[in-house]
């Protein structure tokens, strides 16, 4: 049949797909909270399950990663610059990868922060959930921008949101200096490697949050490049 | 020597024929944009189509046929024997039949319009020599092939572009679209009633001189205006088009453009039909006219007969087997929205009825494409695949050549029997 030039024209939306990745991503970062909960409360086992249910989101993101770049041969022409979609998606994966790491360390040692520091860390875990909830709201933005291609309220929008998760990144590390100092007077009276264990966990919190900065910063990029 | 009457019989034949292959095939193209943007459903897409193609076909169709008769191979070089230029012309439907039954079963993106043109071209140049086809013609039907998907795709870039600017981007896109939707119902209405009025079919009373045919033009266009006005400032949409991921706003605003873009579908089939047909029934005309007068004739408008027979064949391809393909294409197209369906298709309408009234044959399938690229230019579209366009130059840069090698092969065949 002779159908085939019109339907051949019209490839496979990436955005679609990139939103779902979103969207799981965003069950991972979901997890943070109840695994922190758990971790201070010392629950090891329920630690054990949700890392479990971390990872198995983060599996499923693979797998939508890997088909969304299968529909993004070189060939294709897109409405924003190709590399932008290909650097939202690693971003969007690194986040995933690293709220694993996240869990899997917390199953690796049965080590919790001093309970004088427990309220200090509770607040810099929600502070980088926040952050990374406001940079995956952006991607989930792309279908109303693509409907207003990519320009007027709906672009100024997400460069608002954009500026939002750059705050809040910055707050995160100005929290997670805070609380290494804290850490690090208390270096005489808990054991050393607690303390490299505290601050790795630290550590990957901020990387966490600045994978969510840098999807921000691609998604600005990507609207605003070809104008 | 007369025509035999077998030789008129299969004449038709053929040429039904032809019309059918239009009528299954192309139509969906022209239709496709419409139902994939669910702007209409798949049904009310048929009945339109068959409506518009038909109208098309018997209003504005006579000037593109009159090309495929008379306008790219010089008939008076048969004046002679008459009898060569109908087996010529028989020649070349039926081997743009075969050939487009062919690339169609090898999947190859091949145009109704080129597989015939290429025919009448080959057989002239083989039978009549190099002298008897219109050169210049021939080569501006060529250049129109690379011209009306670009201008195509420029108009719908800068149409789309007027939408997005002054609707989509705005604070409340809603308002925008109910305050601009008359002014573009103005700008359709107006281009479809001037193909229609401008130059139009003698013996329908639709000949008019260009300053009569812009007046009635506008004054329709500023009806329509009227009316589109009239309408929204009775009703608000409250109910959008069913798509999960818009905003409530945006819903709305598309289903204003749904609205806009059935009258553009109808544009594009109208405008298909009116340049498509050609295709089918040029050859047919040519040899009707021999047959009648014994002579080739030049001066003889185009039966309407003929062009009702074009109409028929169309619809009936559409009825018996186009129907299937255009659901089937509807649901493959759904990366498109209502307001990039009626930009696309605005264009394309425009860009085919103006190369019609010029008499040039033209692929609306092609320009169709062009015109999605242009609106995909405009960030208007997620992916394009332009992969579809190489093989289209390729299927283009074949087609000339095989089918008119197919024609004088046919020709040889058809002086053999008769």
């Amino acid at each position: 049949m002779q159908i085939s030039i019109l339907e051949k024209l019209f490839a496979k939306s990436p955005f679609g797909p990139l939103i779902e990745h979103a969207n799981k991503v965003n069950e991972c970062i979901d997890l943070i909270t109840p695994l922190t909960e758990a971790w201070f409360r010392e629950e090891w086992e329920n630690v054990e399950k949700l890392q479990k249910i971390i990872s198995e989101a983060e599996h499923q993101a693979d797998i939508i990663k890997l088909n969304i770049r299968r529909i993004l041969p070189k060939g294709h022409f897109y409405p924003v610059p190709r590399g932008d979609l290909f650097r939202v998606l690693k971003n969007q994966d690194n986040m995933a990868d690293f709220t694993e790491d996240f869990a899997i360390l917390l199953t690796l040692r049965k080590t919790t922060f001093p309970d004088t520091l427990k309220t200090d860390v509770k607040g810099f875990v929600q502070k980088v959930i926040k952050t990374c909830h406001r940079s995956l709201l952006a991607t989930k933005e792309l279908d109303a921008l693509l409907e207003a291609s990519f320009a007027g309220p709906e672009a100024q929008k997400l460069q608002t949101t954009v500026e939002e998760v750059g705050r809040l990144e910055y707050e995160v590390d100005i929290s997670a200096h805070s609380l290494v100092k804290k850490l690090l007077l208390l270096e005489n009276k808990i054991p050393t490697l607690n303390i490299i264990f505290c601050m790795n966990i630290i550590q990957t919190l901020s990387q966490l949050c600045n994978h969510a900065e840098n999807l921000g910063d691609n998604l600005y990029h990507m609207i605003i490049s070809r104008k | 020597m007369t025509l035999p009457l077998s030789f008129l019989i299969i004449t038709l034949v053929f040429g039904l024929y032809s019309a059918w292959n239009i009528g299954a095939n192309d139509v969906a193209n022209a239709m496709g944009t419409s139902v994939g943007s669910r702007a209409l459903t798949f049904k009310k897409a048929v009945i339109l189509a068959g409506i518009c193609e038909f109208l098309g076909a018997v209003l504005v169709g006579s000037h593109v046929t009159d090309t495929i008769r008379k306008g790219i191979v010089d008939p008076l070089m048969f004046s002679g024997n008459p009898e060569h230029l109908a087996y010529g012309m028989l020649a070349a439907l039926i081997s743009s039949a075969i050939f487009l039954n062919l690339s169609t079963l090898i999947g190859m993106p091949v145009s109704t319009t080129h597989s015939i043109v290429g025919a009448v071209a080959g057989f002239g140049l083989i039978k009549a020599g190099v002298h008897a086809v219109y050169w210049s013609k021939l080569l501006s039907i060529a250049l129109s092939w690379m011209v009306a998907p670009l201008i195509g795709a420029i108009a719908a870039f800068f149409v789309f572009k007027f939408i997005s600017r002054k609707i989509l981007s705005k604070p409340k896109p809603y308002e925008k679209a109910v305050f601009y939707s008359p002014y573009l119902v103005f700008a359709v209405i107006f281009v479809l009633t001037l193909s229609i009025i401008y130059k139009g079919p003698r013996h329908l009373f639709l000949d008019m001189s260009l300053g009569d045919a812009l007046l009635v033009s506008s004054l329709l266009g500023m009806l329509a205006l009227l009316a589109v006005k009239h309408f929204f400032q009775t009703r608000t949409i409250i109910e959008g088009i069913a798509d999960e991921y818009l905003s409530d706003e945006y819903r709305r605003v598309e289903k204003i453009f749904a609205f806009l873009q059935i009258i553009t579908a109808c544009c594009v089939a109208f405008a298909h039909g009116a340049n498509d047909v050609a295709n089918a029934i040029g050859p047919v005309a040519a040899i009707v006219s021999i047959a009648k007068t014994n002579a080739v004739a030049m001066q003889v408008e185009v039966p309407i007969g003929i062009l009702l027979l074009g109409g028929v064949g169309i619809v009936f391809g559409l009825a018996t087997f186009g129907y299937r393909v255009i659901e089937t294409i509807g649901k493959k197209i759904t990366e498109i929205t209502p307001s990039r369906g009626f930009s696309a298709e605005f264009a394309t309408a425009t860009t085919v009825l103006f190369c019609s009234k010029m008499g040039l044959p033209i692929s609306t399938t092609h320009t169709l494409v062009g015109a999605v690229i242009g609106v995909g230019f405009a960030r208007g579209i997620a992916v394009l695949d332009f992969g579809i366009v190489k093989k289209i130059l390729w299927a283009w840069l074949i087609t000339i050549p095989l089918s008119a090698l197919m024609t004088i092969i046919i020709f040889k065949l058809l002086t053999f029997i008769y």
